[in-house]
């Protein structure tokens, strides 16, 4: 894989991917776990990496766990799950400080590495062999906290919504974090073997960025996860089946639900078929860029600076599903006039109407981004993995320059691809008609 | 002509150089080899806490929120806001208003000398209309209106009023409504010609720059502006009591679980530099071994369901003030209370072993390093410690050195009922 990491095979279906760079002061290393997502599983995925990071068969109790990472000088251990299409990955990530500069031994990198594979393979277990319950029990209890949370953040509702309407039925409307109704039914004893079968044979990425010795952390990484494990299965492309079938009809599908909301939330779901490594995807990428991304772009300037109809207003790809989403908040009444004014300036850039400096401050904005994403490992990982579930051998490098070559015909033929699929309102509860 | 002081660290291999111009002004440069971003603040030692004081023999008093005010006005364009001059040149822009601190921002990864120069230039070109002025008391109302409706932030604010006696920092940084409608422009126009002067303010930059490209544009950039000799200020603050004004405050508010922040004044202030520097570092080694996701307090009460992952502390501290605040939700106040206070009395009495003592300076020296990978984190951290007389680079190795002693001390001294005081916000 390129994006300047430097990849290469474990034993078992495990690949490691190095990135040296010694202008940071700590090293980090990403174990990403790939999860086919299905409405059996998806729950029990968002639930397994809360419980194992609560303690491991060698360092049972989580306050000692704690302990040992204080120890480590404050290396930290996260863990959480992200969707990629109908891909499900489970992230533990581990950041140590790189030795020399707190004047410890050679070998904390390699303790933070163990620690890690522990986290993931080695879990706490009861006396009956399963996750010990009273961690499965509290962590249950937590990812039911969080997912009745996430309806306070009205307009990320808005667009879970809006997939499940443009996705009915389908998995990869699936919300990352499962259902609460799942919740109940997840024993310690079925969860401890859906992560034995899932941790035993799926493939797993290792991700090392920072201030290291590429040859020691080969040698570190290799032999700390030297696992005997079956045949890793790679699950389905993240792009493929289910999530390429268009809604049947031609009809624009619109959907108004009410909720106690201080203002409306509107999501228009965009379908432009157009995946990360499409030959046209950086046209896209651009397309994007002068359509909605900036604030410089036509939906913040018209809608908001010119008309003044929503408080915010952006639009957003989708690498996997192929998709352009835009979201806005806006007034209760606003709706139809909102929807009116997107699609008018999607036209315009469908029609060419993008001014010269449009185009060079995109371009300009797209290249400071691009030159960002060096600064922070988490994008550079991020990138890697999409480009790894789309199955693409693409770099960061690769779309920055192809980016940078991307002209206004380009943008018209990719702009010519999107089509409006469903509009998604979610207004208060007396009703669109009054005014908020 | 240049005065230039060199700071170095061999230990985290890090530079910084600060020289002073002619006119006054500081001009400190960080370069960070091999980033991307560049970032430079332009930053006035003028906070909230400044609306009493002397220049040159004469007494002013000053509304409340006047320091915050200024930088919402300073922040204005001919024709707009300075953010759009800014994203023009492809760079981020903001500001900011602490008790201590005013500072203009920006953030880039390229065209970065035009961005400075923007910077400089409006930062030193003040334009104060009355239309201007009025239009902003509107704007300034409706934030801090906002801020009044926050549970998060009225439970910290009531902490702070219950802690401090007469002390300006009692009052929110924003001002109240009444104070920020009786702001005049004559009255901002002293207020800039008082602490905006170059020799007060200090302009750091970080990135992948030459310090020299920097400040030689810096210079030429002020030879612009005519500044005359620096105004002798004199900032005046009340005799502030060791003890606490209040000892509980609560209100009810619409929060579905009650909110409990409580404090403890510290009796020990009144010096800057090195000093505080280790007094700082003392203490977050203690409030570490005491509250930290490691020590046995934590554990137990997260454990009884008393505090939950809302539970947050933290050490506050200028030259004449410093108080250690904990705060979170919780289903039971007194218990939140009552565990917290029995665990502290514990600590005082049986002291942190030995193993936790070293485990924590670990703890801190990490954590404190990975703040060096963020030029954010660096310009804020930086700043703080800079006008305060402290050196941040010696924050990991005074980390190491602490001493059991000084950490007890600590404990005996600020840990005690005669200094805390409790603030809530229940259910309505």
């Amino acid at each position: 894989m390129p994006s300047g990491f430097r990849t290469m095979h474990l034993s078992d279906g495990i690949d490691l991917h190095i990135l040296v760079d010694r202008k940071f002061k700590t090293v980090g290393a990403t174990a990403v776990v790939h999860a086919h997502i299905s409405s059996e599983t998806v729950t029990k995925n968002a639930l397994l990496p809360r419980v194992l990071r609560r303690g491991t068969e060698r360092i049972p109790e989580t306050m000692d766990l704690e302990r040992r990472l204080e120890e480590l000088y404050g290396a930290t251990l996260d863990v959480g799950v992200s969707k990629k299409g109908t891909r499900h990955l489970l992230a533990f990530h581990v950041e140590v400080a790189e030795a020399r500069y707190v004047g410890a031994g050679s070998q904390l990198f390699r303790a933070a590495v163990e620690l890690l594979r522990d986290v993931m393979l080695r879990p706490a277990r009861g006396a009956d062999g399963a996750l010990r319950h009273d961690y499965v029990a509290q962590e249950k209890e937590n990812l039911r906290r969080l997912i009745e949370s996430l309806i306070d953040d009205k307009q990320a509702w808005a667009m879970r919504r809006c997939m499940e309407v443009m996705f009915p039925g389908d998995d990869a409307a699936l919300f990352k974090y499962g259902r609460v109704e799942d919740i109940e039914g997840i024993s310690p004893a079925e969860l401890s073997s859906w992560h034995q079968e899932l941790f035993g044979a799926a493939p797993i990425d290792i991700f090392v960025v920072g201030n290291c010795d590429e040859e020691s952390v080969v040698n570190d990484v290799g032999e700390v996860f030297s696992l005997n494990r079956a045949v890793a299965k790679l699950p389905p492309a993240a792009g493929a089946a289910g999530t390429s079938q268009a809604r049947d009809g031609e009809k624009v599908n619109t959907v108004v639900e009410t909720m106690d909301v201080s203002q409306g939330h509107l999501v228009m779901g965009y379908r432009t078929g157009l995946r990360l490594g499409d030959a046209d995807w950086p046209a896209m990428v651009v397309t994007d860029g002068v359509f909605g991304r900036y604030s410089h772009s036509k939906l913040f300037q018209v809608v908001r600076e010119r008309e003044a109809l929503a408080y915010s207003v952006w639009s957003a790809l989708d690498p996997t599903r192929g998709l352009m989403l835009v979201s806005a908040g806006v007034d209760f009444g606003a709706r139809e006039k909102c929807v009116e004014l997107v699609e008018g300036q999607l036209r315009a850039v469908k029609a060419g109407q993008v001014s010269a400096e449009e185009l060079d401050n995109t371009l300009r904005g797209m290249a400071r981004d691009f030159a960002l994403m060096s600064d922070h490992p988490g994008s550079l990982v991020d990138f890697a993995l999409e480009a790894k579930v789309n199955e693409v051998d693409l770099g960061v490098e690769d779309l920055k320059n192809a980016v940078a070559k991307v002209t206004l015909d380009g943008i018209v033929h990719a702009a010519s691809r999107a089509r409006l699929d469903t509009v998604y309102f979610l207004t208060h509860k007396e009703g669109p008609a009054s005014e908020g | 002509m240049r005065v230039e002081t060199l700071t170095r660290s061999e230990l985290l291999e890090e530079v910084v150089a600060c020289h002073r111009l002619g006119c006054g002004l500081e001009v400190c440069v960080y370069p960070k080899p091999g980033f991307a971003k560049k970032y430079a603040l332009l930053a006035t030692r003028y906070g909230s806490n400044d609306t009493r004081f002397r220049v040159n023999g004469e007494e002013a008093m000053t509304p409340a929120g006047i320091a915050h005010f200024l930088e919402h006005k300073l922040f204005e364009a001919e024709d707009g806001s300075i953010d759009d001059v800014f994203a023009r040149q492809g760079a981020y822009s903001n500001a900011f208003t602490n008790y201590t601190t005013t500072a203009y921002l920006f953030s880039c990864t390229d065209g970065f000398e035009t961005s400075l120069k923007t910077l400089v230039d409006f930062v030193f070109s003040p334009r104060f209309t009355y239309e201007g002025v009025e239009r902003e008391k509107g704007i300034i109302e409706q934030e801090i209106r906002m801020n009044q409706d926050q549970p998060g932030w009225q439970v910290v604010s009531e902490l702070i009023r219950s802690l401090f006696h007469f002390h300006p920092a009692r009052e929110d940084v924003a001002g109240t409504v009444e104070s920020v409608r009786s702001i005049d422009v004559e009255t901002l126009r002293k207020c800039y010609n008082t602490f905006y002067h170059p020799s007060n303010m200090t302009l750091f930059a970080i990135g992948d720059i030459s310090m020299q490209q920097v400040v030689d544009l810096v210079e030429q950039e002020m030879e612009r502006f005519r500044h005359g000799h620096a105004p002798v200020v004199e900032r005046v603050r009340p005799d502030e009591p060791v003890t606490v004004a209040r000892r509980q405050h609560s209100r009810k508010m619409m929060v579905s679980r009650p909110l409990v922040c409580m404090g403890y004044k510290d009796p020990d202030v009144g010096y800057d530099g090195e000093r505080l520097a280790r007094k700082v570092v003392t203490a977050e080694v203690l409030l570490s071994m005491l509250v930290g996701r490691s020590s046995q307090l934590f554990s137990q009460l997260y454990a009884e369901g008393i505090i939950d992952n809302s539970f947050s502390w933290d050490y506050s501290f200028d030259r004449d003030y410093a108080f250690v605040m904990f705060d979170g939700r919780t289903p039971d106040p007194q218990a939140f209370v009552d565990g917290l206070t029995w665990g502290f009395e514990r600590f005082r009495t049986k002291g942190p072993d030995a193993e936790a003592l070293e485990r924590t300076r670990r703890f801190l020296m990490g954590t404190w390093l990975k703040e060096f990978n963020s030029l954010e984190a660096i310009a804020y951290q930086y700043l703080d410690y800079h006008f305060l007389g402290m050196n941040l680079f010696r924050r990991l190795e005074m980390a190491a050195a602490v001493t059991r002693e000084e950490v007890m001390a600590m404990a005996e001294n600020l840990l005690i009922e005669e200094n805390k005081s409790v603030s809530m916000v229940l259910p309505a």
